[in-house]
């Protein structure tokens, strides 16, 4: 089966590029388009969509840990709360309604980015240039509620297992709005711990053959080639146009979710 | 809290490498595919066999085996990464965060030992 070369390079290049400048691991673009558009069965495209998150994630966070823009300490503690939150929520599959689930996390999702809006409008929140980024004097910050994140990472990774949903949509939220990270910070730091995140869930793809080598690799290419554009994205455009970006993409999210559910049974 | 980091240099490392080597042969694993169009392609190949992957990357080089090396390589940076973590907070004496990164390899070593 040929691949459309320069369709995949395209995907995985526009992905990456909107994936490391707000934050988010790019399933949302390409799963439904590898479906709807490259006729690519499901499991294959989430098999892709999860190695494009690694891609994203080990092409951009190399470039926000040397500039200080991803908070390793508070990435690592967040990644534990997730990845415990994901493999026990894999546990609770079974038990649980993935249709009220998403439902009610759709609902979440709305009012985290009623949140992102609303401190946006009110400009409380820590700006970083792209000079203080250069000149290495990125402005220190407080971290506020830290049990309540990590509580809250190990639901968010609760339910991105059960929904089989990218870990960027919820801890954006979690570390701007709960833990009063600056944007851009929570942004680098997301990208940096998707990678471990989505390493666990690819490796079950990779074993069972869900990962198409003539999808993935093109797709994966046009990422890295993306995250270049990407990274200087994050650092040149100011947070508020990175928000309303994320706002949209959050909001396009809750209502595909949402459909799904109304259009009767949840797949992820 | 983004003061020093003692793996920083280790991390950008290890991530810098793995998307370089991954980049480098899934691009040469597509050339080779666009090379050669008239030739038997496998587009069945999986993950389900790494060693027999590496060693047909040397012997019988072929699109797929360079790209399947290449996304094999991608999913193992960020476990690798995990590592050097854990040993440059060790290193450093910051024990909390080098139990926290060995403690998130474990979980993540669980997960797939459950799951695959």
């Amino acid at each position: 089966m040929p691949s459309p070369l320069l369709p995949l390079l395209l995907l995985g290049y526009f992905a990456g590029t909107l994936g490391s400048a707000i934050g988010i691991g790019g399933g949302l673009i390409i799963t439904p388009v590898l479906t709807l558009f490259l006729d690519v069965p499901i499991h294959q495209a989430i098999g892709t969509s999860l190695l494009c998150a690694i891609a994203t994630s080990i092409g951009a966070a190399s470039r926000y840990v040397q500039e200080g823009l991803a908070d390793v300490r508070l990435g690592l503690t967040l990644e534990f709360g997730t990845t415990v939150g994901a493999i026990s929520g894999a546990f609770f599959a079974g038990l649980l309604s993935r249709e009220i689930l998403a439902a009610l996390f759709s609902i979440l999702l709305v009012g985290a980015v009623v949140s992102i809006l609303r401190k946006m409008r009110s400009s409380s929140s820590l700006e970083i240039t792209d000079h203080q980024i250069r000149a290495g004097e990125i402005p220190q910050y407080q971290i506020k509620r830290i049990p309540a994140g990590v509580g809250l990472s190990f639901v968010s990774g609760n339910v991105s297992g059960l929904l089989g949903v990218g870990g960027g949509v919820v801890n954006i939220p979690l570390m701007y709005v709960v833990m009063r990270v600056p944007f851009k910070i929570a942004g680098a730091t997301s990208i940096f711990m998707m990678g471990v995140t989505a390493a666990a869930s690819a490796f079950i793809y990779y074993g069972r053959g869900d990962v198409a080598w003539w999808i993935t690799a093109p797709v994966a290419v046009g990422i890295f080639a993306g995250t270049r554009t990407g990274t200087l994205i994050l650092r040149r455009v100011p947070s508020r146009w990175l928000m309303s970006a994320f706002a949209l993409v959050a909001l396009y999210f809750a209502a595909r979710m949402i459909y799904r559910v109304l259009e009767g049974g949840f797949q992820p | 809290m983004s003061d020093n980091v003692p793996a920083q240099r280790a991390i950008v490392t290890v991530l810098g490498w793995g998307a370089s080597l991954a980049t480098l042969l899934m691009a040469g694993g597509i050339l080779l595919l666009l090379l050669s169009p008239g030739e038997a392609v496998d587009f069945r190949y999986s993950f389900q066999q790494p060693e027999t992957l590496i060693r047909d990357l040397f012997v019988h080089p072929s699109p797929s085996s360079y790209a399947s090396v290449g996304l094999l390589l991608l999913v193992i940076t960020p476990l690798a990464r995990l590592v050097v973590t854990a040993v440059g907070f060790g290193r450093a004496g910051d024990w909390k965060y080098a139990g926290i990164s060995v403690a998130v390899l474990m979980v993540i070593l669980l997960g797939i030992a459950l799951g695959g």
